[in-house]
């Protein structure tokens, strides 16, 4: 699994890589733990906006950009501020590829949280006219 | 299905039909087709001309319900008498709630009586002078009788010689009843209902027998004073003569209705006279605000409806019912009756049904704009800029405006009947318009009623919310014939559940 998740956080169409930060990413496991973090978070958010906050009131459009806005943020900072601390416990002097692969991660999920509403939108009654 | 035949006589009579329709279309329903037959010599009286065009409304509407749903908003039949008789025989009689009057084109009592044709100081004439004033015999027809029975029971025997009333009584059956609605101190109800009832226990219509006619049940509610007038001494119709002219009726209906066993059930409904409307005689000007009294007469209607021990024999009744309409309770210091104050019976009848139309009259005001992407509109058939002004939506949104005025007018009114905490708006000459709410949640605007506590909840939908929620539930994987009928089936159940999760 950390394969597959290194493969989409490195070659992906948002792929980002460097040789050193990247080879700590993958060896210490972290491409799967964010990866399952990423497909949690957004499953959790998609859940919560299309059955919790199933309500005619949140059936708007500004409703679903403020989720979003909150899932990219959380993947954004989980990233960041996780990968960072560990690496900094462990000596390593990495800067600018903490916003890199935090900028990816928030971009995947940005895709996979607007992908997926058109599929979670049929569970919903209020909120299946969002998107669109 | 059997039909009911509602003769409404006079102003008294297109305000009871009027109110009716309302009850009607908030979705109580009887085991009838209803056929209002509306009776007034006043050609243009604003009452019945406004009776008239919510019938056609209600009619417009109807012919979208779905004939399988159990419950639907305007789910009664109404049709007009020439609905009922033109598909069956080639006569061709007006498709009118209203009918006219053989004869009756304006001008005095004397030229419809053919006065001057008899002879000259010959006896007829002397009978005729006997029996009726100079005053009399020059009242403009034109606006009505003008409080005068002696009169209306003349002209309106007209009536009984036309061709609708000869098609309606070719057209009853065995399973169909007579409801017949007047006032009984004025002049024309008092003069039609004894007159209508009389014809239709002979049995007898131009020349032929109708056993069926003869041994309907007949039903009838008699209005007696609710109202005074204003500027009594100087006016062609006085106030003050109600109470005179209901005692010497309602001797005469002791004598030749109720001692002959004419009437299976009569409803006697009044209120003490607190309220003073302008004195005008007939025409577009005479509009009474919707009353009280009105509404509980419309019950009646419902009652007798839904009484299935009734019957006749030989041309009488059998165990002939008579009836009075009170309410639980009131304030004397603030007369307004609000659904708390009914009682069980009334509350249980209107209570639900006609919030049912209250609710949903708000929300296709209100809120229906701004939720036309919701799940419940978007769908097929969708609600959507042609549906909005199609002709069933103008017809129903015409019949709610009137729905909405019917409500100012029965809060304004003198006992006032205020279900509903919202503004009457009037315009310049005090015609009321509508009314306007300023609660933030819809639920809150039914006096005397606590909205069920749910406790602090902040996903909680609230106020229209509730109703849309409702909506698109109740949508989802649903399909429907048109989106007229979806809008009816939808609003029904979706304001129905709203209404039994929040209040009652």
């Amino acid at each position: 699994m950390n394969d597959l998740f290194a493969s989409l956080y490195e070659n992906g169409p948002v792929g980002f890589y460097d040789s050193n930060f990247s080879q700590e990413i993958f060896s210490q496991y972290l491409y799967q733990k964010y990866g399952l973090i990423l497909f949690f978070s957004i499953f959790i958010f998609l859940g919560l906006y299309y059955k919790l906050m199933d309500k005619p009131r949140f059936a708007k459009i500004h409703y679903w950009f403020l989720v979003i806005i909150i899932v990219v943020v959380f993947n954004f900072s989980f990233l960041y501020i996780d990968a960072k601390t560990l690496f900094e416990s462990q000596g390593f002097d990495f800067d600018g590829e903490y916003t890199s692969l935090a900028i990816v991660n928030s971009i995947y999920a940005l895709l996979l949280f607007v992908l997926l509403s058109f599929g979670f939108k049929f569970i919903s009654v209020n909120n299946s006219k969002i998107p669109f | 299905m059997p039909k009911l035949y509602v003769f409404a006589i006079g102003g008294t009579g297109s305000r009871v039909v009027k109110s009716l329709t309302m009850l009607l279309a908030s979705g109580i329903k009887t085991n009838y087709e209803i056929v209002p037959i509306i009776l007034d010599p006043d050609a243009a009286a604003a009452d019945v001309e406004k009776t008239t065009r919510i019938l056609n409304n209600y009619k417009a509407v109807h012919k979208y319900v779905n004939v399988s749903s159990a419950d639907s908003l305007f789910k009664n039949k109404v049709e007009s008498l020439g609905d009922v008789v033109n598909p069956k025989t080639n006569e061709h009689i007006s498709n009118e709630f209203r009918l006219n009057i053989n004869n009756l084109n304006g001008g005095s009592f004397r030229s419809f009586i053919d006065f001057n044709l008899l002879e000259k100081k010959g006896n007829n004439q002397a009978m005729i002078e006997l029996l009726f004033s100079d005053q009399n015999l020059d009242l403009d027809l034109e606006v009505g009788f003008q409080g005068n029975p002696n009169i209306g029971s003349v002209v309106l025997n007209k009536f009984v010689d036309s061709s609708e009333f000869a098609q309606f009584a070719q057209n009853f059956t065995d399973q169909d009843r007579v409801f017949i609605i007047s006032s009984i101190f004025g002049g024309t109800g008092a003069a039609g209902f004894p007159l209508i009832l009389k014809n239709i226990r002979e049995g007898h219509v131009q020349g032929h027998n109708f056993e069926h006619l003869k041994n309907a049940v007949v039903g009838a509610v008699t209005v007696l004073p609710y109202f005074k007038l204003d500027g009594d001494a100087d006016e062609a119709i006085q106030s003050a003569t109600f109470i005179s002219k209901t005692k010497a009726a309602l001797s005469y209906y002791h004598t030749n209705i109720t001692k002959v066993d004419s009437i299976n059930s009569l409803y006697y409904i009044g209120d003490t006279a607190s309220n003073n409307y302008k004195n005008i005689v007939g025409g577009s000007e005479q509009k009474n605000d919707a009353h009280f009294v009105e509404l509980a007469s419309a019950i009646a209607v419902l009652d007798f409806a839904s009484d299935d021990s009734l019957s006749s024999y030989g041309g009488r009744a059998v165990g002939a019912k008579y009836k009075e309409f009170g309410i639980d309770s009131i304030d004397s210091s603030n007369p307004v009756i609000t659904f708390p104050n009914l009682a069980l019976s009334t509350q249980n009848l209107i209570k639900e049904s006609l919030s049912q139309l209250f609710f949903t009259c708000l929300y296709l005001d209100n809120e229906l704009s701004n939720q036309m992407k919701a799940p419940f509109a978007a769908n097929q058939p969708v609600f959507d800029t042609n549906f909005l002004s199609s002709h069933f939506y103008q017809s129903l949104n015409g019949f709610l405006k009137e729905f909405k005025i019917w409500l100012g007018e029965l809060k304004r009114n003198k006992v006032s009947f205020a279900p509903y905490d919202f503004h009457v708006e009037s315009d310049s000459i005090g015609n009321v318009t509508g009314f306007t709410t300023n609660r933030r949640d819809i639920f809150t605007l039914l006096n005397g009623v606590a909205t069920k506590s749910t406790g602090l909840n902040f996903f909680k939908n609230r106020s229209y919310d509730v109703i849309t929620a409702q909506l698109s539930t109740l949508s989802k994987n649903r399909t429907f014939i048109s989106a007229e009928s979806k809008l009816l089936e939808l609003f029904t159940e979706a304001t129905k559940q709203s209404i039994n999760k929040e209040l009652f």
